[in-house]
């Protein structure tokens, strides 16, 4: 058996994520595989609800049962298989200590009853055995690294004075405050307006480089990838159908979804009319297409695609195509 | 150290009093609740007499200025009766309100977040108990375990948790589908830290609200419960129980049944003004 992903930092294996609803199974992930190497910045990219969020909640074990449930799969991190480990050691060792997160909203993901150093210290105390005045001190050093004015001040403000920007920087102070391995974020700069987001995303850059955290990054704004990231990873109904470095995507796109992905970008210099898109909507993923799921929507559908999932067909140097045209 | 940890809640304190001082109805109902408290904490300072001290030849005086409130069948001075009943009333609200907020507020953030079997049957419990005329029952419990003022707290006590019961619950069910929550999860904590810690202070808002109306409330069941006979016996000063008496003689002495009638009715308007107020300070949209 390859044992090559020991070394690596994060490998998720044929995952499988599912979701018993009244309406009836809903496959949200249906085999996912990717491979995160130290200190690597990934992108996760895809229409709203292909099961972007749901591949990092189920990272972390966050899907709550009922309704969701981790069906398959291994994700392996640092060579240990996380669905194997036990809730405590999940809690305990994990989550927030080697894994953290960030969310999409930093004005609803922080806690309004308590103050921003408060929330800080908490995650800090949690995973390490230290007192109060260390707590503090390490605190003030996080809200210093993400570029706070005035650290004490903001220590002894509670969240619902602080900006948009700003709540998301305290956000990122308190993921990366016990020096996690990987970072990811959930659409981080969603919610923020644009100057704000060329900020927030220098400053992620910024720490990443010093600390040394992969991040998964998960949007869907393919600027921000091309941008940032090193390697990307297409993502459609619950499936990633495209994967490879972050020049070889953007560059020689094969799958037809990414294609029509680029297409929809409107060019800075371009004598387009029309704004490019790709006809059809996501399929319903509670009975999703036989066969690839995105022949429906697709210019090159043959025969074969209606009846069989395409596996992962290599098109380049490590970039990788679930499409049955590079069979 | 310290100092610097007291210094959000100051700050915090200080912008409930700006919003306090804008609204003079807040400003009586805190009046009225300080002044209750002082009566009743003060009360032997403040009674010219003994409220059990009779003196038979000088009943049913009216108010005059030796008794300021006149006094009773047993020449008993009222003014210092009341005093002294603000003690009872004290203790009997505080103490009913203070076991159903937390014996309510218990089961409410337990039901709601364990689900399930455990949610359905805490919440059955509960409904059981808003399902009887609470009054009825109160009383029934009442007449179960014998007249006293002791066995009316209880009683109403038991008929009161699942009001903070209901209100926990449905604020705790929402307030856990916060990100906020989802956030704390994804840093690791547990679950007792996430309940107790994360969900519950964000629940209490409505949950102090009610408390304060409450408080009132509570004070004048006890002295309802006390009035058809229940609560307090005579010749304990209990404003229900002065009021019963007092009510035979309303014909002739006025005074008998109106002044302890009176406090009832000026603290339960004070912690009813004092709710309302809390509702005021407590609510995010008006703080800044």
């Amino acid at each position: 058996m390859d044992k090559s992903f020991k070394r690596k930092l994060l490998v998720i294996k044929n995952l499988k994520t599912y979701f018993y609803t009244y309406e009836g199974l809903v496959e949200a992930l249906d085999g996912i595989n990717l491979t995160l190497e130290k200190g690597e910045v990934v992108g996760l990219v895809g229409e709203t609800g292909c099961g972007k969020s749901v591949t990092a909640l189920s990272i972390l074990r966050l899907i709550s049962w009922p309704p969701g449930k981790i069906v398959d799969g291994q994700i392996y991190f640092k060579g240990q298989d996380l669905l194997k480990l036990s809730e405590y050691d999940m809690q305990q060792k994990i989550r927030g200590n080697e894994i953290a997160m960030i969310f999409q909203e930093p004005t609803t993901s922080l806690n309004p009853v308590y103050t921003v150093g408060h929330q800080i210290e908490e995650t800090i105390k949690i995973h390490n055995k230290i007192n109060n005045q260390e707590a503090r001190k390490r605190t003030i050093e996080m809200l210093e690294m993400v570029d706070m004015q005035d650290p004490r001040k903001v220590f002894n403000q509670y969240p619902c004075e602080l900006s948009g920007g700003m709540q998301q920087r305290i956000m990122i102070a308190i993921a990366l405050s016990c020096n996690p391995d990987l970072l990811i974020a959930d659409e981080p700069t969603t919610a923020l307006d644009v100057t704000i987001q060329a900020q927030i995303l220098e400053l992620m850059l910024g720490l990443q480089e010093r600390l040394g955290t992969a991040i998964l990054l998960i949007t869907h704004n393919l600027g921000v990838v091309a941008e940032v990231c090193d390697q990307v990873a297409v993502m459609h109904a619950g499936v990633i159908i495209e994967k490879g470095g972050v020049h070889s995507i953007f560059k020689d796109p094969k799958h037809p979804y990414t294609q029509g992905l680029l297409k929809t970008i409107p060019k800075i210099n371009g004598n387009q009319d029309i704004l490019q898109e790709i006809k059809g909507e996501m399929p319903n993923l509670i009975n999703p297409p036989a066969g690839c799921r995105f022949y429906p929507r697709c210019h090159y559908v043959m025969d074969i695609c209606r009846k069989k999932h395409p596996d992962e067909y290599p098109v380049g140097s490590s970039h990788f195509c679930a499409c049955f045209l590079y069979k | 150290m310290w100092k610097e940890n007291i210094k959000p809640a100051l700050k915090e304190a200080k912008y409930s009093l700006h919003i306090i001082r804008q609204s003079p109805l807040t400003m009586i109902g805190i009046g009225i609740f300080l002044g209750f408290i002082l009566i009743a904490i003060f009360a032997p300072s403040i009674a010219p007499y003994d409220p059990y001290e009779i003196n038979p030849p000088g009943f049913l005086q009216p108010p005059s200025k030796q008794h300021f409130f006149g006094t009773d069948e047993a020449g008993r001075d009222i003014f210092s009766r009341v005093v002294y009943g603000s003690r009872i009333s004290l203790k009997a609200g505080f103490t009913i309100t203070i076991i159903a907020m937390v014996v309510g507020s218990i089961i409410g953030i337990v039901s709601a977040y364990a689900g399930g079997i455990v949610d359905d049957i805490l919440m059955r419990i509960a409904d059981i108990f808003l399902s009887f005329p609470w009054i009825v029952m109160a009383m029934a419990i009442t007449a179960v375990l014998g007249r006293g003022i002791t066995n009316t707290v209880i009683a109403l006590s038991i008929v009161w948790w699942p009001i903070y019961a209901r209100l926990i619950r449905s604020q705790a069910l929402s307030i856990r589908e916060m990100p906020y929550i989802e956030a704390i999860r994804a840093l690791g904590a547990g679950k007792l830290r996430i309940i107790f810690i994360h969900v519950f202070p964000n629940c209490l808002a409505p949950v102090l609200v009610q408390a304060s109306l409450d408080f009132g409330g509570a004070i004048m069941w006890c002295a309802a419960l006390s009035f058809i006979g229940l609560g307090a016996q005579p010749p304990i000063p209990e404003f229900g129980a002065m009021i019963t008496i007092g009510s035979r003689y309303l014909r002739e002495s006025w005074w008998y049944a109106t002044f302890p009638g009176l406090m009832i009715l000026i603290v339960v308007l004070g912690f009813n003004l004092l709710g309302d107020g809390l509702r005021d300070i407590l609510d995010p949209n008006l703080r800044r």
